[in-house]
């Protein structure tokens, strides 16, 4: 009897453990302002793609994201998003405060609302000027790429997410991470995943960099 | 016999250098831009080797990070060993396999072909880009290379442009990618005048059969390119029967806004945000207040912040953010509904700069309702929270 009884505790401690531990990850990853990656295509080799965690309207979630060639950054289903590929989840900066996440989306609703902001491959981001400060906002980008929505969003806001290493190699600590002071933008420009202390993309924003020790070169960690 | 000896080994030597220089030679880069033609492209010989390496499982959901991160090696190590022209004919071959994804391939191999040609794109580029046998994505990443990548345009790429934006029968997206392309700093060493009249793009805005994107794209462009016709396009975008239209009402406001003209439009602006039913063209409208700047942005983004059950909340909370000079300005205001606004603007934001004066408000004010709205702002704002700990000036304008 109390055999059996000791074997029901253990069995009902375990289910109940089971039950937080879903419970927690189906509720705290979708979280707004967290950055979401994907895989880029049906080749490997296609860049991962980025986007910045919305929230949901009724029950259906959303992603601020720019797809490419005539797409401005837009908010679009997570379905929409996600686009059947491998989904790697979502990432924070554990610094983020309630208060950054709002300011994040904030910024992200800008970039979603200056419909005259077009895409580039090339860079995080392009711009034409800056405010007397030397600081982009998002009236002064003329294009960005998917990983310089999230780059931007974040940093404008003094959440840091990459920056380039001083010294510029494996030994070096990643500096100069805001990329929305215009003399930080150069820095931000090579695109790669094997050289992370110098090159950007969102694979090496969510820590998925062919380095060493990948997580030394984002901000950024798994939520 | 040494000095037969010694010229075979000076003939095996020069054989050697001249075998490992023209494989040096071609993975570095070929020479001037070749199009790849669609006869090559069809072959998709780039594209099978790239595929050769991926899990038989590819595709598939289930393989696992190990091997995708071997397979993405060996796909970089073969495409690093192509010259630029070789990772052209890839991009067109890969724009016939998955071209929904294109632009992340492009992105990838952008990189590479930035190194191989040393971070100057030939001019040659904008030859793909005119031509219709090549993928709209395609065709839009050779004008990405050429016009985002800080370079100088060339007579030929300007024609390029040209023949492309003024061409009714081209993709809608790809001239509309065009339109939005062009930029001042780009044309310096074109026959372009300095705001570029001599592009035209006036007729196509003008011309009511032409896609809304394509002449909202146009008044981007004259934006940018400090065209003389580029208030006419505004005014016309103002007027009733053209302001219908949503995608060229939204475009007058952001784009007056981007260009420091929506003063002019205030009273288009304010009667949309109190009409409209359309929450992207009110989002438009406060993106357009939020740029233009000022109290008067505040005071507006207060008065509709609830409008779409807060919904919206996000752009509201841009208009006050790029404006916190403009709240503190505002809790000096001799109006206490000025006062009161601004108060409640700082508690949004958590605007831990404003404390102090919200403080010294609570103490001196003799108003009920601007004693009890600073006691609540005091209780939910945190003094050491700053918007700007590190007085960068980044949000001022």
């Amino acid at each position: 009897m109390s055999t059996t009884f000791s074997m029901n505790k253990k069995i009902t401690l375990i289910v109940f453990t089971l039950f937080l531990l879903l419970s927690a990850s189906s509720v705290n990853a979708f979280v707004g302002g967290n950055a979401t990656y994907r895989e880029g295509g049906w080749i490997t080799v296609g860049n991962n793609h980025a986007g910045l965690y919305y929230g949901t309207i009724g029950t259906t979630h959303y992603v601020y994201e720019i797809q490419g060639v005539g797409s401005s950054v837009e908010r679009n289903t997570l379905s929409v998003f996600i686009d059947g590929k491998t989904h790697y989840g979502y990432f924070e900066n554990p610094s983020m405060s309630s208060n950054s996440r709002s300011n994040i989306l904030a910024t992200a609703s800008a970039l979603a609302n200056n419909t005259e902001i077009g895409y580039t491959g090339f860079n995080p981001l392009s711009y034409s000027n800056t405010n007397t400060s030397g600081y982009i906002h998002p009236n002064h980008i003329n294009n960005i790429r998917c990983d310089g929505v999230v780059e931007y969003s974040y940093e404008f806001n003094d959440v840091y997410v990459w920056g380039k290493a001083s010294p510029n190699n494996s030994t070096g600590t990643p500096t100069n991470f805001d990329i929305s002071k215009a003399s930080n933008v150069a820095s931000h420009g090579n695109l790669g995943y094997d050289d992370p202390w110098f090159e950007l993309g969102p694979r090496v924003q969510r820590g998925g960099a062919d380095a060493t020790d990948p997580w030394k070169w984002t901000q950024l960690r798994v939520y | 016999m040494k000095v037969k000896l010694s010229v075979v080994t000076l003939l095996a030597s020069a054989v050697l250098s001249t075998a490992l220089f023209s494989t040096t030679e071609k993975s570095q880069d070929a020479g001037r831009l070749m199009k790849p033609s669609l006869t090559s492209i069809n072959e998709s010989n780039h594209l099978e080797k790239l595929l050769s390496f991926e899990s038989k499982e590819r595709n598939s959901l289930n393989v696992n990070q190990e091997e995708k991160d071997i397979t993405l090696k060996n796909q970089i190590t073969y495409l690093e060993s192509l010259d630029s022209n070789s990772l052209l004919e890839t991009l067109g071959e890969i724009s016939l396999y998955d071209d929904q994804n294109f632009n992340r391939y492009g992105e990838t191999i952008g990189a590479l072909l930035m190194k191989k040609w040393n971070g100057v794109v030939p001019n040659e580029i904008t030859e793909i880009f005119v031509d219709k046998d090549y993928s709209t994505n395609f065709r839009g990443f050779a004008l990405d290379a050429m016009v985002n990548t800080g370079q100088q345009l060339v007579s030929t790429n300007i024609d390029h442009i040209q023949r492309v934006i003024h061409d009714k029968s081209e993709d809608p997206v790809l001239r509309k990618y065009a339109l939005i392309s062009m930029k001042a700093s780009n044309l310096e060493n074109t026959s372009i005048d300095k705001n570029g009249q001599s592009l035209n793009l006036i007729t196509i805005f003008k011309d009511e059969q032409e896609p809304v994107e394509v002449r909202a794209a146009a008044v981007t462009a004259m934006g940018r390119l400090d065209d003389p016709n580029y208030k006419i396009a505004l005014n016309t975008l103002a007027e009733k029967n053209t302001n219908q239209d949503k995608y060229l009402l939204r475009t007058l406001f952001v784009s007056s806004a981007n260009n420091g003209m929506l003063e002019d439009y205030m009273g288009l602006l304010k009667e949309t945000l109190s009409q409209t039913k359309d929450q992207e063209i009110f989002e438009s409208a406060i993106y357009g207040l939020a740029t233009q700047g000022g109290k008067d942005a505040v005071r507006i983004a207060m008065q509709y912040k609830d409008k779409f059950s807060g919904t919206a909340q996000d752009i509201i909370r841009y208009a006050l953010l790029s404006n916190t000079s403009h709240i503190l300005s505002l809790l000096d205001s001799e109006d206490p509904n000025d006062i009161l606004l601004a108060i409640n603007a700082a508690e949004i934001l958590q605007f831990g700069e404003a404390y102090k004066k919200i403080s010294d408000i609570q103490e001196t004010s003799t108003n009920k309702d601007i004693i009890q709205a600073s006691t609540d702002a005091l209780k939910n704002i945190d003094p050491t929270s700053l918007l700007d700990p590190n007085k960068t000036g980044k949000f001022g304008r």
